[in-house]
Parts: C-alpha cells; sequence; structure tokens
C-alpha cells in the first residue's frame, strides 16, 4: 500500500490504516527525536505528538512533497517545541544518548553515536535525515524551511567533524 | 566555488544516495580525473556505512507507547472537520469515509459522541 494511500484513510478515519503508519514511523520518528534531543522521555512525546497530528490533520497533506519529508518535518517542529518548553539548563544536564560503560570497550557504533553527540543540534538532524532517512538537501531545505546552501553547510561542516572525532 | 568545492559538498550527498541524477553525472565526471576528490569520497564511504548502522542501533519507540499513542487518537475523535457550538458543548463532525460509506455524521454533546446520519452510496441512513 502506498504511504499517500495510507494516509488518506486516515484522513478518512480508517483506524487500520493508523495503525499501519505507526508501524512504519513509530520507531523512526523516536530515533530522530533522541537523536535530536537526547532524552527518551522527550523523544516519546514527539512520537506521541507527531503521529497524533497525523490522524487528526492527515487530510492537510498536500502532496507535494514525500511522506517521510511531511512527517519529519512535523516531528522536527514538535521536538523544537519541546526544546523551546524545556529549560535549557535542564537539557543540558540530560545524559548523552549512549553512555558507554567504562568498563566495556566501547564498540564502533558508540563512538560514532557519542562522536554524532558532540555535533551541534542543527548538524545532527541533517545528518541523521540523510544518512538514516534518505532526504535530499532539497527535501530537508523545504522541511526546515532554510536555504539549500545552508543544508549543505551544515553537512560540510558535520562531515568535516566527523572525520575527525573519529580518527 | 571551484570544481573540488563543489565535489566536496556533493559528495556526502553522493554517498546517502539522494543526489539527482544529473548531479551524480557531474560528480562522477569530476571524481574521474580528480584524485584528492577521490580519496574525499575514499573517506566519506565508510563514514555514511558507520552513521547508517550507529543510526539504527538507536533505540525504536517503546512497545508500550502504540497503545498510548491509539488511545489518545481514538480519544481525539475521528479526523474530519468539526462545527458547532464549544460554549454550547455542541458540536457536528463529518468526515468522508473511504470504506463504502463517503459521508458520515455525529453529533457531540458535551464530548458524547451520538451517532447521525450516514450517508450511503445510494441513500442516506439515519441511526
Amino acid at each position: 500500500m502506498d504511504e499517500r494511500d495510507t494516509l488518506a484513510r486516515i484522513a478518512a478515519g480508517d483506524e487500520a490504516a493508523f495503525h499501519q503508519f505507526y508501524n512504519a514511523y513509530a520507531d523512526r520518528i523516536h530515533r530522530f527525536a533522541l537523536t535530536m534531543l537526547r532524552s527518551r522521555h522527550l523523544a516519546e512525546d514527539v512520537v506521541q505528538e507527531t503521529l497524533l497530528a497525523v490522524w487528526k490533520g492527515a487530510q492537510r497533506f498536500r502532496g507535494t512533497s514525500k511522506v517521510s519529508t511531511w512527517v519529519f518535518g512535523i516531528a522536527r517542529n514538535q521536538a523544537l517545541s519541546l526544546l523551546r518548553r524545556e529549560a535549557r539548563a535542564a537539557r543540558d544536564q540530560l545524559p548523552p544518548m549512549v553512555e558507554p560503560d567504562p568498563a566495556i570497550a566501547i564498540t564502533r557504533q558508540e563512538r560514532v553515536l557519542a562522536a554524532l553527540d558532540r555535533l551541534p543540534e542543527e548538524q545532527r538532524e541533517v545528518v541523521f535525515l540523510a544518512f538514516y532517512e534518505g532526504l535530499s538537501y532539497r527535501d530537508i531545505a523545504s522541511m526546515m524551511e532554510i536555504p539549500e546552501g545552508t543544508v549543505k553547510s551544515r553537512m560540510y561542516h558535520a562531515k568535516r567533524a566527523l572525520l575527525e572525532y573519529l580518527r | 566555488m571551484t570544481d573540488c568545492e563543489r565535489a566536496e559538498e556533493l559528495i556526502p550527498w553522493y554517498v546517502a544516495g539522494s543526489l539527482s541524477d544529473e548531479e551524480s553525472g557531474e560528480l562522477a565526471m569530476h571524481l574521474a580525473t580528480c584524485d584528492p576528490c577521490r580519496a574525499e569520497l575514499a573517506r566519506m564511504v565508510p563514514l555514511a556505512m558507520d552513521l547508517q548502522a550507529a543510526l539504527g542501533t538507536v533505540p525504536g519507540a517503546p512497545t508500550e507507547l502504540r497503545e498510548t499513542v491509539t488511545e489518545s487518537a481514538k480519544r481525539s475523535g475521528a479526523p474530519g472537520i468539526d462545527v458547532g457550538s464549544f460554549l454550547l458543548g455542541l458540536s457536528m463532525g463529518m468526515s468522508a469515509s473511504g470504506r463504502g460509506d463517503p459521508l458520515q455524521g455525529d453529533l457531540r454533546i458535551l464530548g458524547r459522541k451520538v451517532p447521525l446520519f450516514r450517508l450511503q452510496q445510494g441513500g442516506t441512513e439515519r441511526d
């Protein structure tokens, strides 16, 4: 079933279609939100609010972008809204996304996540959307309502930093 | 911007597989004649693979969240256009259904949903 058809069914109140959509997106939105916010509690809120927004607003999808671009745009707005709501000081006290046990040898994946964690938030989200979701710089620029050059610049700096951290 | 600067800018997107065919072709032509940019590509490929693998290990949504979201969706009512007066506690919701019922409606009285009518193909059914 095409994702656009699924959205059309959700707009018509089809709960089975909503379950299907949940299965397709909940984990991905959670990973995105956790990568951005570094808080499981906030990431769950983003999943919930994003999917409820899809349930209530599926009819607002105009079909001018990929469904995933639309959904991650909603998720990003929800995440930014939560970020604004949370005191920055409190957020900075949250543990990093991956806390390696010093007694256990750190894996390559943990090193990569730790390096990702050192990037500024606006670079982390571009890296996630490009490499995990496969969105183009045009998609990301459209979603974030910023110039394409800004997206490419964020990727450029993220890549440089990651190569340096993982050297 | 030099060809190499533009190539370096495009290489991450090339490796991620999201460049347009035109941009991919343009980059491939440059890479064919530029050793430093080929070296940059060689650095970027394992980084991209590492990132994809690592991001895949970030936890997905917890199992119990499914029920929470589903219940919240049910409580929020069917998607559609609500009209009416919240002050009076009355509203009428109308939504299209994709399962043979092109139109259905309900009346909400102080938050309780009361089925009102269901317009089926070929006629109107009143509850």
